[in-house]
C-alpha cells in the first residue's frame, strides 16, 4: 500500500483493487473546534462540495458531475475526540468503462481541486446566493435536530458526558453562533484551514497512477502550509458524581442512553469486551434486555476511543425506564463477574475478522478503514489486531468491564409517562 | 423434475448470471463474483404488509396488519434459540426485512457459504411457533411500532399512502399497530407459512464468492417441493384518484415535514421497470439539482436540502414522490405542477435529458459492483417479473425526450395528488 508525504503534514495512501469499477478520493482537513468554528465547520464540506469558481451553481456543479456518468462529491464533518475532519469524498467511474473513452478521472480530478483552491468566492467571501443557501440549510438541520429522537438522544448524551471540552459542542454547532457566521468568516477559516490543517488522503483505484499523487501534489505545493499538531486521543475526565438530565417531549417512546468512562484499556481488549457487551449477535445486552424480557427493540453500544467512553442506547416504554437502566447496569456487572463464555470471546475475534475481511469488497470501507487505523495512530494490520484479539484473556476482560465507570446518563422522556421516571 | 439453468449476460459490461428453475419450484439466481471476499444470500418471498386477504378452498382470510412482519421475527425463534446465533458463531451476519410486496433473509460471509446457506434455508422453511414465544414478541414489535410513530418521515409516508389508496393496503405501516399485532397468534402464522412460503412463491439469489453447483447441492437438500396450494391473494379495484388531496398533523419536529404523491396507473413486468427509469428521469429533469425549478426553489427558500424525490412503485401500485423541509408545502406543489405543465407546453430540455441519461448509465454500471448490490438486483429482478437483472441499461438507451412529454402528461395530473404535511407541535416545555 503505498504511502507517501505530498507536503508538509500531508499524507497520501493509494491503495489498488481491479475489481472495482470505481475510484474513490477521499480527503480530510483535520480541525481543532471551538464553539464559534463549529457551525462554519459544518457549512464548509457543503460549501466546498456544492459549487465552485468553475461551477459557480449547485445547478452547474450537478451538470458537470452527470456529465461524468453520475460521479460524485460530497462532504460531510466528522468528529474525533475533540477535533473534527472535512471529510471530502469523489468517486467516479473507471476510464475504460466511458462511452467515448474519455478520461473521467482527469475531469475529476481538476474538478476536485478546482473546488478546493478555488471556491466560489468573491472579495474574500464566499458568494452568494450558494453561501445564504448553505447556510440556510444548517440553521433548518440544527432546528431539525429533535426529529431523530434517537440522533437527538445520543448528542444529548455527548453534551453531557462531555461538557465543557470541544466533543460536547454539537456537530453543527449552536443555532446563535450559526446566525452570525458571515461569507467572509467561512472564507477566512477556510484559508487558515487550508495554512493549519493536517490532510489524509486516501486513494482507492483499480490500478496505479501515479498522475494523482502528482497532481495533488502540485495543487497543495501552491499553498503556504505551517500544519498544527493532532492528537485524536483527548480522554474525558471522569465527572465526581454521575449527572442525570431528563428532558420532556411529547413522543410515545422513552429514549435513554447511558455513558461509561474508563482510563486506559488496550484496543484489543476494548474490541472484545465491546462484542461480548453489545456487538455479537448473543451480546448480552441484546440477549438478556431484548430476547429474554423484551424490555426494547434495540439496545446499541458505540465506543469513543478517542474519549474512553462507552456510550449504550436504547428505546423503551417509560413504564420499563428504570428496569433497563438497571439490566445494561447488571450487564456489565455480569461481565466484570466473568459471567461470559469462552464461545463469546471466539465469536469476538471472528466478528472482528469477518468484518476486517469484508472491507476489502467497497471501496467505501477500505478508505474507511485505512483512515480509522490512521486516527487510532495503530499501525497494526486488521490481522495484526485480530492476533492481538487471540491473546486477551478472560481476565483482561473482566477487568476492562471493572474499569467502565458510571459517568452520566440522558432520558428522552415521553411527555405521557414522566411520573414513572426516577434518575436514581 | 429436473433443475433448468439459463445463463444471462450483461451487454454494457459482460457480467454473467444464471436462472435455475429448480426442482422444488423455486427460482435460483446466482451470479459469480469470484474477485470479492464476499458471498451474500438472500431467500425471498412474496408475502408483504400488502397481503392482507387470500381465498383458499373457497374461504376468504383476512389477515391483521403486521402479519408478514411478525412472521420475519418468529421465523429467527427455534426451539434451541435465536437462528442469528449460528451465523454468528461461523462468522456470517443475517438479518431480514419486510416491505410491501416482500419478505427478504439475508446474510453474508467470508468463509463457510455452504452452512450459512444451510442454515438460511432451514430456517426460514421451517416454523417454529409456540403460544409462549408469539405472546414474548409482542413487547419487541410494539417497541419497533413506537419508534416508528415517533419518527416524523415515517409518519408522513404512512399519513399520504393511507389518503392515496382506497383499497389497496399499503397503510397501515409494514409494522402493523399495536392493536392489530394483539390478534396474531400462531395458528394464524402457521397457516401463512404455508401459502407464502411455498417453493413457487419464493426465490434464492446469491452473489459473490458463491458457485452454482454449491448452492444447488444445498437447495437439493433443503428445499423439497410441497404440494400446490390453491391460496390466491385477493386485492380489490383501486379507484384512480387519491382519497383525499391533503392531510396532515402536528408533532415534536423542528420545521414542517412534507411528502407529495402523484398517483398513477400501476403497472407490471419490463413495462414497469421502464416506466419507473423514464419516471426517475423525468423526476430529476423536474425538480432534481440541475433543474431551473429546483434553484429557484432553493433561491426562494421555498425547499431545502433535504428535497428528494423517487419514483414508488410495486404489484399494483405507481406513484411519484417528492418530500422535503418547507414552510410552504402546498406551494411546493403548484411549482411542481405548473413547471411540469411549462415542460410540456415549451418542450424538453434536449442537453438536459442526454446529460441525465448519461449519469442514470453511470449509476447503472457502478450499481451492479458489489456481492450486495447485485444480489439486490437479482431479487428485485424476479419480485418485478423480469427476465434479467441487466436490463436497466438497455431501457434507458430507449427513453426519449418524446417518452418524457408522455410521462408528464400522464403521471403528474393535479387530480391525482396528495400532499401530506407534519407541522411542528408548540413545544411547552
Amino acid at each position: 500500500m503505498p504511502e507517501m508525504m505530498l507536503g508538509s503534514g500531508i499524507r497520501y495512501t493509494e491503495i489498488h483493487d481491479p475489481k472495482f469499477r470505481s475510484c474513490l478520493l477521499n480527503i480530510l482537513f483535520y480541525v481543532h473546534r471551538s464553539r464559534q468554528t463549529a457551525p462554519i465547520h459544518a457549512l464548509l464540506p457543503d460549501l466546498l462540495t456544492a459549487s465552485s469558481a468553475a461551477y459557480p451553481s449547485a445547478a452547474e456543479m450537478t451538470l458537470a458531475l452527470e456529465s461524468l456518468y453520475a460521479a460524485e462529491f460530497c462532504g460531510k464533518l466528522s468528529l474525533c475526540g475533540d477535533d473534527a475532519a472535512l471529510d471530502l469524498t469523489a468517486s467516479w467511474m473507471r476510464d475504460d468503462l466511458a462511452l467515448s473513452g474519455e478520461s473521467v478521472t482527469d475531469a475529476m480530478l481538476s474538478l476536485v481541486t478546482d473546488a478546493l483552491l478555488h471556491p466560489n468566492a468573491a472579495d474574500n467571501g464566499f458568494r452568494d446566493p450558494e453561501f445564504r443557501i448553505c447556510k440556510q440549510n444548517l440553521l433548518d438541520d440544527i432546528d431539525c435536530t429533535r426529529n431523530d429522537k434517537r440522533i437527538y438522544t445520543l448528542r444529548s448524551a455527548s453534551a453531557l458526558a462531555y461538557i465543557g471540552e470541544p466533543a460536547a459542542i454539537p456537530p453543527t454547532g449552536l443555532r446563535s453562533d450559526a446566525e452570525a457566521v458571515t461569507p467572509e468568516d467561512a472564507f477566512r477559516l477556510w484559508q487558515e484551514i487550508l495554512r493549519t490543517s493536517q490532510i489524509e488522503i486516501v486513494c482507492v483505484l483499480p490500478k496505479p497512477n501515479p498522475q494523482i499523487a502528482e497532481k495533488l501534489r502540485e495543487c497543495f505545493a501552491a499553498l503556504p502550509r505551517t500544519p498544527e499538531t493532532f492528537c485524536f486521543h483527548a480522554p474525558s475526565p471522569m465527572k465526581q458524581q454521575p449527572a442525570f438530565e431528563k428532558e420532556l417531549l411529547p413522543v410515545g417512546q422513552t429514549k435513554l442512553a447511558v455513558t461509561y468512562k474508563y482510563d486506559n484499556i488496550p484496543r484489543e481488549v476494548l474490541l472484545m469486551l465491546c462484542s461480548i457487551l453489545g456487538w455479537n449477535s448473543d451480546a448480552l445486552l441484546f440477549t438478556e434486555l431484548r430476547e429474554k424480557r423484551g424490555l426494547c427493540y434495540y439496545c446499541c453500544l458505540e465506543w469513543s476511543s478517542g474519549k474512553h467512553s462507552v456510550i449504550i442506547d436504547s428505546g423503551t416504554d417509560s413504564a420499563d425506564l428504570n428496569a433497563l437502566r438497571i439490566g445494561i447496569d447488571a450487564q456489565i456487572e455480569a461481565i466484570r463477574n466473568g459471567r461470559f463464555s469462552d464461545k463469546m470471546m471466539q465469536k469476538a475475534i471472528l466478528r472482528y475478522a469477518c468484518r476486517a475481511a469484508a472491507a476489502s469488497d467497497s471501496p467505501y470501507d477500505l478508505a474507511a478503514e485505512e483512515i480509522s487505523r490512521l486516527q487510532h495512530d495503530d499501525p497494526r494490520s486488521a490481522a495484526e489486531l485480530t492476533a492481538a484479539m487471540q491473546t486477551v484473556t478472560r481476565e483482561q476482560i473482566a477487568d476492562a468491564a471493572k474499569q467502565l465507570r458510571l459517568d452520566s446518563v440522558f432520558v428522552l422522556l415521553a411527555e405521557r409517562e414522566e411520573a414513572a421516571f426516577d434518575a436514581e | 423434475m429436473q433443475n433448468e439453468l439459463h445463463y444471462l449476460t450483461d451487454p454494457c459490461t459482460g457480467d454473467i448470471c444464471c436462472r435455475i428453475r429448480h426442482a422444488s419450484g423455486l427460482e435460483i439466481r446466482v451470479a459469480e463474483m469470484p474477485e470479492f471476499s464476499t458471498a451474500y444470500a438472500q431467500f425471498s418471498t412474496r408475502f408483504g404488509s400488502i397481503h392482507r386477504c387470500f381465498r383458499e378452498n373457497g374461504k376468504t382470510f383476512f389477515l391483521p396488519a403486521g402479519t408478514a412482519h411478525y412472521m420475519e421475527h418468529k421465523l429467527f425463534d427455534k426451539e434451541d434459540g435465536d437462528v442469528a446465533v449460528r451465523f454468528d458463531d461461523l462468522g456470517a451476519s443475517c438479518n431480514a426485512f419486510t416491505d410491501f410486496d416482500r419478505t427478504v433473509y439475508h446474510f453474508h460471509t467470508q468463509h463457510s457459504f455452504d452452512q450459512c446457506l444451510q442454515i438460511l434455508l432451514h430456517f426460514v422453511m421451517t416454523p417454529y411457533f409456540t403460544e409462549q414465544t408469539v405472546a414474548r414478541e409482542r413487547g419487541i414489535i410494539l417497541q419497533e411500532i413506537m419508534e416508528t410513530l415517533d419518527d416524523p418521515s415515517s409518519l408522513v409516508f404512512n399519513r399520504l399512502l393511507s389518503k392515496m389508496y382506497h383499497t389497496l393496503p399499503l397503510h397501515p405501516d409494514v409494522l402493523g399497530t399495536p392493536e392489530s399485532i394483539t390478534q396474531i397468534t400462531p395458528e394464524l402464522l402457521r397457516q401463512c407459512h404455508r401459502i407464502f412460503y411455498h417453493p413457487q412463491n419464493m426465490v434464492l439469489c446469491c452473489a459473490g464468492n458463491v458457485n452454482i453447483k454449491q448452492i444447488l447441492a444445498v437447495a437439493d437438500r433443503f428445499v423439497k417441493a410441497a404440494p400446490p396450494s390453491d391460496a390466491e391473494t385477493i386485492f380489490l379495484p383501486e379507484p384512480e384518484t387519491p382519497v383525499q388531496n391533503f392531510v396532515s398533523r402536528r408533532m415534536a419536529v423542528g420545521k414542517q415535514q412534507f411528502m407529495i404523491g402523484f398517483k398513477s396507473q400501476p403497472l407490471s413486468g419490463t413495462e414497469r421497470l421502464r416506466e419507473s427509469l423514464l419516471c426517475s428521469l423525468t423526476l430529476d429533469l423536474l425538480t432534481g439539482s440541475a433543474s431551473p425549478l429546483c434553484r429557484k426553489m432553493l433561491h426562494d427558500g421555498l425547499i431545502n436540502d433535504t428535497f428528494d424525490t423517487e419514483c414508488f412503485a410495486g404489484d399494483g401500485w405507481f406513484a411519484l414522490l417528492a418530500e422535503g423541509e418547507s414552510d410552504d408545502p402546498q406551494a411546493v406543489l403548484d411549482a411542481i405542477c405548473t413547471e411540469a405543465e411549462r415542460v410540456l407546453r415549451e418542450g424538453v430540455d434536449e442537453t438536459l435529458f442526454s446529460v441525465l441519461k448519461k449519469g442514470a448509465y453511470g449509476d447503472s454500471i457502478l450499481g451492479m459492483n458489489d456481492p450486495e448490490s447485485v444480489c439486490t438486483a437479482l431479487t428485485d429482478a424476479f419480485m418485478w417479473d423480469c427476465e434479467s437483472p441487466y436490463l436497466r441499461t438497455q431501457l434507458l438507451v430507449s427513453l426519449t425526450p418524446e417518452d418524457v412529454r408522455r410521462c408528464l402528461h400522464e403521471r403528474f395530473r393535479r387530480d391525482r395528488t396528495c400532499l401530506s404535511v407534519i407541522a411542528p407541535e408548540p413545544l411547552q416545555f
